[in-house]
């Protein structure tokens, strides 16, 4: 046996979701938070692509790609959404964004 | 020596998850992102998944960090100092990630799985016949959403959009 067993990378993926969880949960910058939201959906990722191998089809990766395409169009909205508010209101902290719309 | 490789990406993965999670520091913890990454896609190669590897080295650690460091570039005051970002409710956000964890390591525990061998020959062929007849539906829908996304996106960060 010369492969480490495909649970050891869903160990690992588990890892990656829950620190994702952590990372959106407890930072207060706006850039931490998306940052977590790509671990999570990496260890997402990760699982898909491990599964397709136990399965075995091709069918896990294939979707695999559907969801980083998915992430590239979150990501890059996320940032312009940003790049507004902080022209606005001056900062990326999310506590110090209380209020909405226009005032 | 696979597992001796694959143990190191494994490390190198677990390393730059735990520092992103450590550091108060953001461009450190944009960089260990991108090293989560491209170990990522090391493991990869290893679960036969060459076409998700190339996309992930591409898309990710090319273009979603790069555009991660714009953004950490626009969005704060540069004034020479460190970019510090402060925590908040670190016990409560602590016990729900460790009990999630603990939930998908009990889940992953008790499913079996088999180490199976993919068919590696031509597989990027075949992902591509797959996308263009079983998966057409959801292809097209990707284009378009991408395009969409793209657009919205230059027209939101335009420099006027909000006078």
């Amino acid at each position: 046996m010369n492969e480490l067993p495909l649970t050891a990378y869903f160990y690992l993926a588990s890892l990656l979701f829950s620190t994702g969880i952590y990372v959106v949960l407890v930072k207060k910058n706006a850039v931490f938070v998306l940052l977590g939201i790509e671990l999570m959906l990496n260890g997402a990722n990760l699982i898909l692509v491990a599964f397709s191998k136990a399965a075995p089809t091709l069918n896990g990766q294939i979707f695999a790609i559907f969801s980083v395409v998915l992430t590239v169009c979150e990501v890059s909205i996320a940032l312009a959404i940003l790049l507004n508010i902080y022209r606005k209101h001056a900062t990326s902290n999310l506590d110090e964004l209380q209020e909405i719309g226009n005032e | 020596m696979n597992v001796v490789i694959q143990s190191v990406f494994f490390v190198m993965t677990a390393t730059g998850v735990v520092f992103l999670a450590a550091t108060k520091n953001v461009v450190y913890a944009t960089y260990s992102l991108a090293l989560v990454l491209i170990s990522t896609a090391g493991l990869y190669v290893f679960l036969q998944a060459e076409l998700m590897a190339v996309v992930q080295i591409l898309i990710y650690a090319g273009g979603i960090v790069i555009l991660m460091l714009f953004g950490v570039m626009m969005t704060n005051r540069l004034k020479g100092e460190k970019l510090i970002s402060g925590s908040k409710n670190t016990v409560l956000s602590l016990i729900i990630s460790v009990t999630v964890f603990a939930a998908m390591i009990y889940f992953f525990s008790t499913i079996p799985v088999n180490n199976t061998t993919l068919e590696t020959q031509d597989q990027i062929a075949v992902i591509g016949v797959a996308f263009l007849t079983d998966h057409l539906v959801a292809f097209e829908l990707i284009a378009f959403i991408l395009l969409v996304a793209l657009v919205g996106a230059a027209y939101l960060a335009k420099t006027s959009s909000h006078e």
